[in-house]
């Protein structure tokens, strides 16, 4: 889908590790402001980039904001959950 | 209400009126999911939307106990603050939230909103359009998601990169 934005990461030591996706879906109650800063918190994203993929949450329901290994993907997902974000993990194949 | 950095390390939270008060004593009951399996649903997704039982089951078994230990010591956190912020009717009150202690309410306040809002099986529309005129609980849950969001909005603030702190 054109504009959609997706976060790649490599690492040497996840190479084998089958690629996932992070996936943030929208919740109506969290508040904007709230989710960017989520972003930033957990990926070090800059505001500008937390800022996109939570507009793309917000108005298409969904954003990948995070592709890599599993493991760590999974750490995401949780690190998300603490923060009681919609999150999930998609097998990228 | 206003919430203002006043040295590096903590924010006041003032002009707390006596029914905002009220409101913000209710948070760890609000946050309490207990009763409703909607709330309860709510604050522990799946973290792969019923697509992998598998790591459905595991997640239950071990990451959403220590979920749950994060999200009980963030609300115990906002009990300990509110503890100092007496309540009388006619007169402000204020409350120091210690900067360490702004993500424990950033969590206990959206677990409250999110809480809430299951419970009482709130829209999208029904929270962004002007709430009925009633004393519905629907009604009243609207309101006091609303605030608890009004809140984590002036923390967010307050804390932000943009925030100055000033002395009295």
């Amino acid at each position: 889908m054109s504009g959609t934005l997706v976060e790649q990461e490599t690492e040497t030591e996840e190479t084998l590790d089958v690629p996932c996706n992070v996936v943030v879906h929208n919740d109506p109650v969290n508040l904007m402001t709230y989710v960017s800063q989520v972003f930033q918190k957990v990926f070090g994203y800059s505001r500008e980039r937390a800022e996109k993929h939570m507009l793309e949450v917000h108005r298409h329901g969904r954003s990948i904001v995070w592709t890599g290994g599993r493991e760590r993907a999974e750490l995401y997902v949780q690190q998300l959950h603490g923060w009681l974000l919609l999150a999930t993990i998609e097998s990228t194949t | 209400m206003r919430a203002r950095l006043t040295d590096a390390d903590t924010i006041e939270v003032s002009g707390i009126g006596f029914l905002e008060g009220a409101i913000l004593w209710r948070l760890a009951a609000a946050a309490d999911p207990t009763g409703s399996k909607a709330a309860q649903e709510r604050l522990a997704s799946s973290p792969t939307a019923g697509a992998e039982p598998g790591l459905d089951e595991d997640w239950k078994e071990h990451v959403l106990p220590e979920l749950q230990t994060l999200f009980a010591s963030a609300v115990e956190i906002v009990r300990f603050d509110l503890v100092g912020t007496w309540l009388s009717p006619g007169a402000d009150a204020s409350m120091r939230v210690p900067l360490a202690h702004v993500e424990a309410w950033l969590i206990a306040l959206n677990q409250a909103r999110l809480a809430l809002a299951a419970r009482h099986h709130l829209t999208e529309a029904a929270m962004t359009h002007r709430p009925p005129d009633d004393l519905q609980p629907a009604t009243l849950a609207r309101l006091f998601v609303d605030f608890f969001g009004g809140l984590q909005q002036l923390l967010i603030d307050a804390s932000g990169p943009d925030s100055e702190s000033s002395e009295d």
